[in-house]
């Protein structure tokens, strides 16, 4: 078994590096960026946008030589050189005569040599775009040392936001996974024991009815419900007197909040595990050992608790892991509708500003999660099933 | 064929049943799957002739009668609150009237009784008029609610003033007409200023369209996303797990390894990311297309990877290596043995898997990424829920969400029954069905 968490656990890195540059090369791909607007919107300074542009690692500014190096390019009809002749900077010639930098960077905005993009601020400074493959190296370098870089939107070091996200989204999720398990497995378990009696018939139609509620409009429903009654507060984690409570306050005005996104995001996973415990369930009872406890004169209750039971909740346990999938998507959307300040919310708002280190940190991180949580599933399976070997 | 079919008719025995007969008759067994089936029948039915079941045009607007409530559950009244003191222009006092609306369940709306008070079997709806209500600030505001001295009556086979589409496959193929199935006909409705009438069974949304017909036209959408995305998903899913499993190898390989990559990162957070790779200013046509295409690419992974694992197996099975041996090629032997084999598979994952891409339509499309204004579609429909306030004073603009649930309920009835039938023991081990 340690060799197979071992094997798994070194196809991560791989794993994580091909998702990360395919989605930083789809994030590059997409038209315009958090800047475009900027740099349309004539109010603001070239120079100024520019700036921000380098400081977001987009553009490399270049020296006096580089620009030297550049030699002699033709652009919108005109032939352009950047030559050195000892000044304070270099002269721009505009087919052979030297214009002033105002006048160059007016027609210079933006020009490409050779497939390389170069953008120039109002006062000729010349900036070069750089490439997606270069740019995906130095974020990963970056990365390494987990620095994801700074948000746009947010000014903050993208890391310390995610962080903050993550923990909300494990928060909701772990109190749907609570209210999952807490509500499936007893009613799989009780569905199995008398099957086809009504309890058995209305838990399949409950199941049911959870898998196919879309979880957009159970979660409207659910704020609708709140906005009628009052019982329930509308979005957030927590009100906005919080600080005033004392310390048990505080954490029942956390469970307040927390309670109706939990219960939406878990009713949907419920059906699953109901459905597989009571498939367990009934599997389990069919079984040799069951009978012959049975034979042995075994009260119904042992029967039902000390042999069907253990046997029939052991996978279940893994299920967690491998629901994480569900859950993280479903998450996704109770979060935007119910408006909790999660991972998903942040993906969504990250994608609506255009902030692309935001948008890759939380695709990177949702993928950490769900890999982690299959690796957990599996190795959990077989620690608590002695018959599922890993190789 | 022809030898089995006489050695029955010798031993008096009816013919035997090929699988799918088989199928249909495990299916039409089970009561469950069967109200699926036809609920889909009736909304995919509905939804094509949208257009002619619809009263109204898709962006038929009409800026008086924004968020009227659903006339189907009743009907809004007038009721004075009081009187506002004010002043005229020579400064004598006079008293403005203050109203307030209010809601009556199965009161009003579409009634059984003309304008005289006699039942009749025509349905008819009250005309609306607006109100004008002051408040203390001496602000005038209109308030809309019926005029429920008068009712007009619901016409069948109206004719409208402008064409609008009558049937639509799929929102490609369209037929136009002027016929709508019921509707107000122009002569009815009274000229009168601050008199508007409308058909509003399902209410009207923030922009004063129909919601009913919005929602008819919204269910082309929806539900045809879901039917050609699957169908492309699977396509990919069944070319490239036949390939992955009957050749194996650096095939094998590298194609699983590309499963994994899709399936490592959560469905809704990789459709996001590939939206935002993809430009906005799209047509409605592009939009659509571009919809399935994100769904497909993310969506065939897993039946990929399940039909890569069937084909693994089939491949060793006999009548694989017999038809090998007597020298069929590699693509006979896929396309002509082992794919068969795997179809009652694939119908059943499809039809499970269906709900999937329907959920994926109605996400993007709340979450703004999706179907846009001025096209419908169920999720973009749910959008005007987004402001909690909006939905709380109109709930009934989730209606909507009701089309999704019964679409992806029916679908999931169908597909679990269809599962049991197909064959019982294919999904061992799989969640089962309640009705066993």
């Amino acid at each position: 078994m340690l060799t197979f968490s071992l094997r798994r656990l070194l196809s991560i890195p791989p794993l994580v590096l091909v998702v990360s540059f395919l989605t930083f090369l789809l994030l590059k791909q997409a038209p315009g960026d958090f800047y475009s607007q900027m740099e349309a919107d004539p109010t603001r300074s070239t120079t100024e946008v520019l700036r921000q542009k380098e400081n977001a690692g987009l553009l490399v500014r270049l020296d006096r030589n580089q620009l030297v190096a550049i030699g002699e390019f033709s652009d919108d009809g005109h032939r352009w050189s950047f030559a050195d002749e000892g000044g304070e900077r270099p002269v721009i010639r505009k087919d052979g005569t030297p214009v002033r930098a105002k006048e160059a960077s007016r027609s210079l905005l933006k020009f490409q040599i050779d497939g390389i993009q170069y953008q120039c601020d109002d006062e000729a400074v010349v900036y070069r775009k750089v490439g997606a493959i270069e740019g995906f190296f130095s974020w990963l370098f970056n990365a390494l040392t987990l620095d994801f870089g700074t948000s746009y939107k947010f000014n903050r070091p993208v890391f310390g936001i995610i962080a903050e996200r993550l923990l909300n989204t494990l928060t909701l999720s772990l109190a749907a996974l609570v209210i999952a398990y807490g509500l499936g497995v007893p009613l799989g378990i009780f569905a199995a024991v008398k099957p086809n009696s009504r309890l058995d018939h209305s838990a399949g139609i409950i199941a049911f009815l959870g898998l196919s509620i879309p979880t957009v409009f159970f979660a409207l429903l659910a704020m609708l419900f709140a906005s009628y009654t009052g019982w329930f507060p509308i979005g957030d984690m927590r009100s906005l007197d919080y600080d005033q409570y004392g310390f048990f306050g505080k954490i029942a005005n956390r469970i307040h909040h927390l309670f109706l996104p939990a219960l939406v995001l878990g009713t949907s996973a419920m059906a699953g595990y109901m459905r597989q415990a009571r498939g367990n369930m009934i599997e389990a009872l069919g079984q040799d050992y069951v009978r012959t406890a049975r034979a042995k004169g075994v009260s119904e209750q042992g029967v039902l608790f000390k042999h069907a039971f253990r046997n029939a909740v052991n996978p279940l346990v893994t299920l967690f892991g491998y629901s994480l999938a569900s859950l993280l998507s479903g998450s996704l959307l109770v979060e935007i509708v119910m408006n909790w300040p999660g991972l998903g919310r942040l993906i969504f708002e990250a994608i609506s500003a255009k902030d692309e280190p935001l948008v890759l940190a939380s695709v990177l991180i949702s993928t950490l999660l769900l890999v982690f949580g299959n690796l957990a599933a599996d190795i959990l399976l077989a620690v608590v099933d002695p018959r599922v070997r890993l190789s | 064929m022809n030898i089995s079919k006489d050695k029955s008719n010798d031993s008096g025995m009816p013919p035997p049943r090929g699988p799918w007969a088989i199928l249909w008759l495990r299916l039409r067994k089970n009561k469950l799957a069967m109200t699926g089936g036809l609920t889909l029948i009736v909304l995919y039915l509905m939804c094509s002739f949208g257009g002619f079941i619809a009263p109204y045009g898709m962006n038929d607007t009409n800026k008086y009668t924004v968020k009227y409530g659903p006339m189907l559950f009743g009907g809004y009244t007038i009721v004075k609150t009081g009187d506002i003191l004010a002043e005229d222009e020579n400064f004598n006092e006079i008293l403005l009237p203050s109203y307030e609306k209010r809601w009556n369940w199965f009161d009003g709306g579409l009634h059984f009784h003309d304008s005289d008070g006699n039942f009749t079997l025509r349905p008819h709806v009250h005309p609306l008029r607006e109100y004008e209500s002051w408040d203390e600030y001496g602000e005038m505001e209109y308030i809309l609610a019926e005029d429920q001295t008068r009712s007009i009556p619901v016409r069948f086979f109206v004719q409208a003033e402008e064409e609008h589409e009558v049937f639509s496959l799929c929102g490609f193929f369209k037929v136009f007409g002027h016929t709508h199935l019921m509707g107000l006909s122009p002569a009815d409705i009274p000229q009168e200023p601050n008199l508007h009438a409308g058909l509003f069974l399902l209410g009207t949304d923030v922009l004063g369209r129909d919601l009913w017909t919005r929602i008819l036209y919204g269910g082309q959408v929806s539900l045809s996303v879901g039917l050609i995305g699957i169908f492309i998903s699977i396509s990919i899913g069944l070319f490239i797990g036949g390939l992955a499993g009957y050749f194996g190898g650096i095939w094998d390989f590298l194609l699983m390894r590309l499963v994994e990559l899709l399936l490592a990162i959560p469905g809704l957070y990789l459709i996001l990311t590939l939206r935002y790779a993809l430009p906005n200013d799209l047509t409605s046509r592009q939009t659509y297309i571009m919809i399935v295409a994100i769904l497909a690419i993310v969506g065939w992974a897993s039946t990929g990877r399940m039909i890569r694992g069937m084909v693994l197996s089939l491949r060793e099975s006999e009548y694989a290596l017999a038809a090998r041996s007597l020298g069929g090629s590699s693509l006979r032997v896929i396309l002509r043995h082992l794919l068969p084999n795997t179809a009652s598979i694939v119908i059943v994952t499809a039809t499970l898997y269906v709900p999937y891409y329907i959920l994926g339509e109605v996400a993007l499309s709340y979450l703004g990424f999706g179907i846009t204004e001025p096209d419908s579609s169920w999720g973009l429909l749910l959008k005007d829920c987004q402001v909690t306030e909006v939905m709380k004073y109109n709930p009934w603009l989730i209606i909507p969400g009701f089309f999704i649930f019964l679409a992806v309920l029916a679908y999931n009835f169908l597909g679990d029954g269809l599962r049991d039938a197909a064959d019982p023991r294919a999904f061992l081990g799989a969640s089962r069905n309640h009705e066993e």
